[in-house]
């Protein structure tokens, strides 16, 4: 089981309690939201640099969701494997972003004020965490189908 | 061509995350946890997607297109 740890959103939650302090009052939505593209980038990086620590729970896209391996051989297992990897890669950043685009979307409104509201900040947090949580559950049942279906053919 | 295959996989798990998102959860995010209703709702749709990729799929494969 190739189990994916967080980092991305122990960032945001991070950067997102940081901003009670003196100078939260400087840093409006535009850099909230850069900030938090910021941080997820400097996740990847570290990321990128070991794979063995992958960035984003949840994603739950394990390698046996996308082909089965140990029928393989040796060789082939390993080409598969780096295959999968490169696709996970990309594949977290775009969730990210995509993650990012939609809390966006469905919980900021008005800008009224340059700093985000503390409601849109709850209303962010839980809107990762649940997306998460689905990203997850669809995952768990992609991978029954899949294996119901390899089955049965 | 197996490079293809998981591109595809990977296609339809991000394809069926989304949708089901949209449909099935409120975005008022009135809490960070799924509820019951929302659970059997991600099933449901996950399963029905499902058929219809692969009922897509024979139609595409009988190798006309579906009038």
């Amino acid at each position: 089981m190739y189990q994916l740890e967080i980092s991305t959103i122990k960032d945001v939650r991070l950067f997102l309690k940081d901003r009670k302090g003196p100078k939260a009052k400087r840093k409006h939505s535009t850099g909230a939201m850069m900030r938090l593209v910021g941080s997820g980038v400097s996740s990847f990086r570290t990321f990128s640099e070991n794979p063995r620590r992958p960035l984003i729970r949840g994603s739950s896209m394990d390698k046996s969701m996308l082909a089965d391996l140990d029928s393989l051989p040796e060789a082939d297992k390993q080409r598969m494997s780096a295959m999968i990897d490169q696709l996970q890669i990309r594949d977290s950043l775009r969730m990210y972003n995509s993650l990012v685009e939609r809390c966006f979307n469905d919980c900021v409104d008005t800008f009224k004020h340059k700093s985000l509201q503390k409601q849109e900040e709850t209303c962010v947090r839980r809107c990762a965490e649940k997306f998460l949580k689905h990203s997850m559950r669809v995952g768990m049942r992609f991978a029954e189908l899949n294996q119901g279906a390899a089955t049965q053919d | 061509m197996a490079e293809k295959e998981m591109e595809y996989r990977v296609e339809l798990f991000n394809k069926m995350t989304q949708t089901c998102f949209n449909k099935c959860v409120d975005n008022k995010y009135k809490e960070s946890e799924l509820n019951m209703g929302e659970n059997s709702c991600i099933d449901r749709c996950v399963s029905k997607y499902w058929h219809v990729t692969s009922l897509i799929g024979q139609l595409l494969g009988s190798g006309r297109p579906p009038m």
